[in-house]
């Protein structure tokens, strides 16, 4: 266990106990004996990719702010979480926050930013007033704010409580919301590297990645690719597990673990006498997985080569009990309803893909709706932002692995698992 | 410069240009929504979908949001890219409401267009649509939000472009409203602009509601007179009335957006008062009477007192071919005049700022939302030309340093300094200014760094509040800012350039003083109204009571008209068309709208129709443009001047006053000012200096103030009250407070105000906007200084 060592129930480590499991050592290395470019160049080379969906390679996005860039620079730790599934960062900053800020502080030296800010969801207002704390306990311990260490490098941090949305997790529309702006997502380039926070470079990460940073700076780089299982991931990663599993909850384990063993050994496997019919690998915008690709290694290159994604890695586990369509619908619901309104698609294709799932799940659909949805879910994939195309792809897999089923609804006009005798579990 | 292929057909465009503007150069329209040319690309609608094939993008894209690039090939006609915008189209559609018929956008919509463009015919979408509630947003825009389309253009006007906040999106998703926090009268007076804006009937026009459908309306391209600016709009009338006006694009004026005075000041045209026939003596009559009358009457006056006896008096709101018809009619009678101007001073100012700002390179709007730096002397631009405020926004989002001396606490939708200088402290700003680079740094903190780093500058000059050794001063200083500076002049009406290019000495003020003398006898006025905005009421009304005649030709119900013993109704703009010179010297012609006639009532009772008589023409429609009753005139009394048609007076004209004629309608004119005295007008003691009053300085504002629409009932709701406007420490000692009421003793009038008060304002001075307020018409002569013993509290 790397992240989540100094995990406790009920509390989280505090800085002194984290300052004892080496904690800090990492930025102090790092202020005394590298230079930023060092650090830039030992994150590319861990292999440390976005722990917050896209899984793009760290190093190169902080390769992004040049080093005769603009300044001030802005570092935003996005702990925005609201992919349904996902709790990791909950799990995360209630353990170990200074890991966290350590890691803000290593990318902000290793980037030149002068301000850090967490921009924290509003349902996690706990963590909010926890971060403000120890914010406060690290700047009192010259960790945060002038002359960090004495070493001449100064980082402030400021926590930001979100509006609470779905679509401020999106890190262009995340700046907007810091902005005081409607969260839109903005079109890139320029990326936000180069333009991002008041129009200066902003580096943006999601906390676990930002967690990672000082265990790379202080074990390097060839360690911490040795801690995935697969050729093609490096560290470890929170696995969320959630749904139809006996022990549902939040696992460290090495990057590449494969799913079967994340679902059966760590989560327990399926409750009493159910089976499994399918997951989603990676929160509520990826492709339902079929029982048959449980032996995918849970990595990002992994996930792809099945026409996957990892995602935030929250496994949601639906047993033989589950309806596919009400599943998927209430995921569009969820979809739907968190849009920024900004583009057609997204705006009105959800929500006309919602009323057919709808009306598919009450039994007043017709044989056509199937092939509606399908065009639907095409077209969410030209929206202006991911937030469509990633709803398109728990529909467009209910139509490609549970066809019959969607049939199934049409031809007995309702749901067939609501019929007199079966009971939902 | 990138090439690209789009549907076959290759085209080399300038970096930076989007892909749908490079099909439209190729005479593709690729359909939009959302995308609009001064908005910029939003990529929101999704409509202007086509399929890369090749290049550095592939798949199919947003043309809008897409950079054209070397190697690109472009298909706007891929089955894929026309699928995908048939869907975009459902989507759309899903939440329309089919209530075309009863849509004021019916018939020119932009979704109606695409969509049936697009054969979407069958609804799929099984559920109910969706409906909101409306707000009330006044008296000009009219919300109907069940038929948005969520294109974003609205909000991206109002608060990105025009940088008003009060209006914008409110909710997310599919329940995205686009309204105020509650029902409210918009604050920006550029909201009109929403109503051409919506691509559909969510945001349609107000005041012209449910009066026409599209296809049955008279619409002729025409201009806005109702400031100097000269912007293109595009008219439209049924049933004799005027009923909406819509800017026009001209890239080189006024771009694609009016401001709401020029868009709902229209109603002049309209007015239940507006003369529509000919009187004598306040009778109607026939038109041949009153033209006879009228030459009895000239004939009369000349055998008695000679031709000098008879003097001219237009304005700056009078056509060009008005103009020039009466200049060569003075020159050929030998009549005194025309005057176009209220007395000396302002004919002076309006020489000298046409000169400085014709000897130092002219700018226009385009100008001003280039410039990097923008200094306004002596101009409220939302109140005296409000699309100037539009264009420096422009200017000011791309980076420019604006800056402002002017006395009035100025309100702009933008960041900027101001000084609250005026006369011997701001003539003393502009010395330093002009003998010194960083000298306007002491009032204008900012100045020196963005002049440094200027590279275009405008200077805004207007010449209401500025004096004329401030404003010769003013051209000192530009000359010594060099090339890259111009001058942008606002002056107070639509033809003011005209008119001081066209003047000789005469001014309204100098034929007063000769009708006192005795020396003139009779006056005809030439559309123009010498009672609007004058400070001698008294005086004026005296001298006109004296004359022996009073020949009135216009189409307003002005004051004078009602004095006249002869009146000639006068063709409006809309009626007879017309040529205007606007503020940077650019020569327009608008297009007779329709032919004009009594308004019919159309509110199904039938008792408000005009009478059912038989006639060869339609009620009240007799009205010419002044230019023809003139020359009618002179062909009567034997002073013909052998034009027949407007094509004569512009063969006449470009021999007569060829620094204006010689350029084409849209083009620059090549007059290069002059004539202007080189002694400066006797300038008056400042009467402040010994005593404990006030000077007083009369100002306008946007919908209050302005000649024409005046007169246009479409823009009383939203007139402002009277205003006075004090220095915030002057007022404070005196335990006035903002938003107080006053009385001002004028003579023997009090006449109310509403005090606001600004730092900004001099101590020593009193601004009034006299607003809306009626009271003020009885004030008999406006002094020049106030003292506190004339103000008491309401």
């Amino acid at each position: 266990m790397v992240l989540l060592r100094n995990r406790k129930p009920g509390r989280i480590a505090t800085l002194e106990e984290y300052k004892a499991s080496g904690g800090y050592k990492a930025l102090e290395r790092a202020l005394r004996e590298l230079s930023p470019g060092d650090v830039c160049a030992m994150v590319l080379e861990s292999g440390l990719q976005g722990r917050g969906g896209a899984g793009f390679p760290a190093g190169r996005k902080w390769m992004g702010i040049a080093p005769d860039a603009p300044k001030p620079r802005y570092l935003i730790a996005n702990a925005d979480e609201m992919e349904p599934g996902t709790f990791k960062d909950r799990v995360l900053l209630h353990a170990d926050p200074h890991q966290v800020l350590e890691g803000m502080l290593i990318a902000g030296y290793a980037v030149g930013a002068s301000q850090g800010i967490i921009f924290v969801r509003p349902a996690y207002g706990r963590i909010a007033e926890i971060l403000e704390r120890e914010v406060e306990l690290a700047r009192r311990a010259n960790l945060v704010g002038p002359n960090i260490l004495s070493s001449g490098f100064s980082m402030d941090i400021k926590v930001h409580r979100s509006g609470g949305r779905y679509i401020c997790g999106e890190g262009t529309a995340q700046i907007n919301a810091i902005m005081g702006l409607r969260p839109h997502p903005r079109e890139t380039p320029p990326r936000t590297t180069e333009k991002g926070l008041w129009s200066l470079p902003t580096l943006l990460h999601n906390v676990e990645t930002l967690a990672c940073v000082p265990h790379i700076i202080a074990n390097g780089p060839e360690w911490f690719k040795g801690l995935s299982r697969s050729p093609s991931g490096s560290g470890t990663k929170l696995y969320c597990v959630s749904g139809a599993v006996s022990r549902p909850g939040c696992y460290e384990l090495p990057m590449g673990t494969p799913l079967r063993e994340i679902i059966y050994q760590h989560g327990g496997g399926l409750r009493q006498g159910r089976h499994l019919k399918a997951c989603l690998p990676g929160g509520a915008s990826t492709r339902f997985l079929s029982p048959e690709e449980l032996d995918v290694e849970m990595d990002f290159e992994g996930l792809r080569r099945i026409g996957n994604r990892l995602g935030t890695g929250a496994v949601i586990v639906l047993d033989d009990r589950t309806c596919m369509v009400k599943a998927t619908l209430n995921l569009i619901r969820f979809f739907s309803r968190e849009s920024c309104g900004w583009c057609t698609p997204c705006r009105e294709g959800l929500n006309f893909a919602r009323e057919l799932l709808e009306r598919l799940e009450e039994g007043s659909a017709s044989f056509d709706y199937p092939e509606i949805l399908r065009e639907t879910a095409r077209g969410l994939c030209n929206a202006y932002c991911p937030l469509a195309p990633g709803a398109a792809q728990p529909l467009e897999s209910l139509l490609d692995l549970f066809a019959e089923e969607v049939m199934d609804h049409i031809k007995k006009g309702g749901c067939p698992m609501k019929q007199p005798g079966q009971q939902r579990g | 410069m990138p090439r690209l292929t789009i549907d076959g057909q290759v085209i080399e465009v300038p970096p930076g240009t989007k892909v749908i503007d490079a099909a439209e150069a190729l005479g593709i329209v690729i359909p939009r929504l959302c995308y609009h040319p001064a908005l910029g690309p939003a990529g929101a609608c999704r409509l202007c979908a086509v399929s890369f094939l090749d290049g550095p993008v592939k798949g199919v894209l947003m043309s809008c949001s897409i950079e054209a690039r070397d190697g690109m090939v472009v298909s706007t006609e891929h089955p894929e890219a026309v699928s995908f915008r048939k869907q975009v189209i459902e989507w759309l559609m899903m939440n329309h409401p089919h209530d075309c018929p009863v849509c004021d956008e019916g018939g020119h919509c932009l979704l109606q267009e695409v969509t049936v463009a697009s054969g979407h015919c069958r609804r799929r979408y099984p559920g109910p649509k969706r409906t909101f509630v409306d707000q009330d947003l006044g008296p000009f825009v009219q919300q109907e939000m069940n038929r948005c389309i969520h294109c974003w253009r609205c909000r991206r006007f109002y608060q990105d472009y025009a940088g008003y906040r009060d209006f914008g999106a409110l909710g997310i998703g599919w329940r995205t409203y686009f309204g105020r926090a509650t029902s409210g009268v918009l604050e920006s007076p550029f909201s009109g602009n929403l109503v051409d804006i919506c691509p559909t009937g969510a945001l349609t026009d107000k005041p012209s509601r449910f009066m026409a459908r599209r296809w049955d309306v008279e619409r002729a391209p025409s201009l806005c007179i109702h400031c100097s600016l000269g912007c293109n709009v595009t008219v439209s009338a049924h049933l004799r009335e005027i009923v909406q006006v819509e800017a026009r694009y001209n890239g080189d004026v006024n771009g694609h957006f009016i401001c709401d005075r020029g868009r709902y000041g229209f109603d002049y045209a309209n007015h239940p008062l507006r003369p529509r026939s000919p009187a004598v003596m306040g009778e109607e009559t026939s038109w041949s009477k009153a033209i006879a009358q009228a030459v009895a009457g000239i004939e009369e006056v000349t055998r008695a007192h000679g031709p000098k006896a008879i003097g001219v008096v237009s304005s700056e709101r009078a056509s060009l071919e008005a103009m020039v018809t009466l200049s060569l009619l003075c020159e050929e009678t030998g009549w005194e005049g025309p005057a176009f101007f209220q007395d000396e001073e302002t004919l002076v100012k309006n020489r000298l700022l046409a000169q400085v700002a014709l000897s130092h390179g002219i700018a226009g709007l385009r100008e001003v939302e280039k410039a990097d730096l923008i200094l306004i002397v002596g101009t409220d631009p939302i109140c005296e030309a409000p699309l100037l405020a539009l264009a420096i926004r422009q200017a000011w989002r791309r980076g420019a340093w604006v800056g402002a001396l002017d006395p009035r606490p100025i309100e702009l939708p933008l960041t900027f300094e101001q000084s609250g200088l005026w006369d011997e402290e701001l003539k003393k700003a502009l010395l330093k200014g002009a003998q010194r680079e960083e000298g306007l740094e002491e009032v204008l903190p900012g100045w020196k760094e963005a002049l440094d780093r200027s590279r275009e500058i405008v200077v805004i000059l207007g010449p209401t509040v500025v004096d004329i050794s401030s404003l010769r001063r003013c051209g000192e200083f530009v000359s010594k800012l060099g090339k890259k500076a111009r001058i942008f002049p606002v002056f107070r009406g639509p033809n003011s350039l005209a008119a001081s290019a066209l003047s000789r000495e005469s001014t309204f003020r100098s034929l007063a003083r000769k009708i006192r003398e005795g020396k003139i006898k009779a006056l005809l006025l030439v559309e123009a109204d010498p009672f609007h905005g004058t400070k001698m009421r008294g005086e004026l009304e005296a001298s006109i009571r004296s004359l022996e005649l009073t020949i009135v030709i216009d189409y307003l119900p002005s004051e004078v008209v009602k004095r006249a013993h002869i009146l000639i109704p006068s063709a409006t703009i809309y009626e007879g068309g017309g040529s205007f010179i606007n503020q940077e010297g650019r020569l327009q012609r608008a297009s007779p709208v329709h032919r004009g006639g009594i308004p019919l009532r159309r509110n199904l009772q039938g008792n408000l129709r005009p009478p059912r008589t038989f006639a060869k023409g339609p009620p009240g429609e007799t009205a010419k443009s002044s230019w023809q009753v003139l020359l009618e005139l002179g062909e009567r009394i034997g002073k013909g001047l052998g034009i027949e048609d407007k094509e004569d007076i512009w063969k006449v004209a470009r021999e007569r006053f060829p620094f204006l004629w010689q350029v084409e309608p849209g083009g620059r004119i090549s007059w290069e000012g002059g004539g202007v005295q080189e002694e400066a007008m006797e300038e008056e003691e400042d009467p402040s200096q010994s005593s404990q009053e006030m000077r007083v300085l009369l100002v306008t504002s946007t919908f209050a103030g302005e000649e024409l629409s005046q007169y246009s009932s479409k823009l009383d709701p939203v007139r402002n009250e009277a205003r006075a406007f004090f220095n915030e420490e002057v007022a404070s000692q005196r335990g006035l407070r903002r938003g107080d009421r006053i009385w001002i003793r004028m003579g023997d009038v009090r006449v109310p105000f509403s005090v606001k008060t600004s730092p900004k304002v001099p101590s020593k001075l009193l601004i009034l906007d006299p607003g809306n307020e009626g009271l003020w018409r009885e004030v008999r002569e406006v002094s020049k200084t106030i003292g506190w013993t004339e103000i008491e509290r309401a």
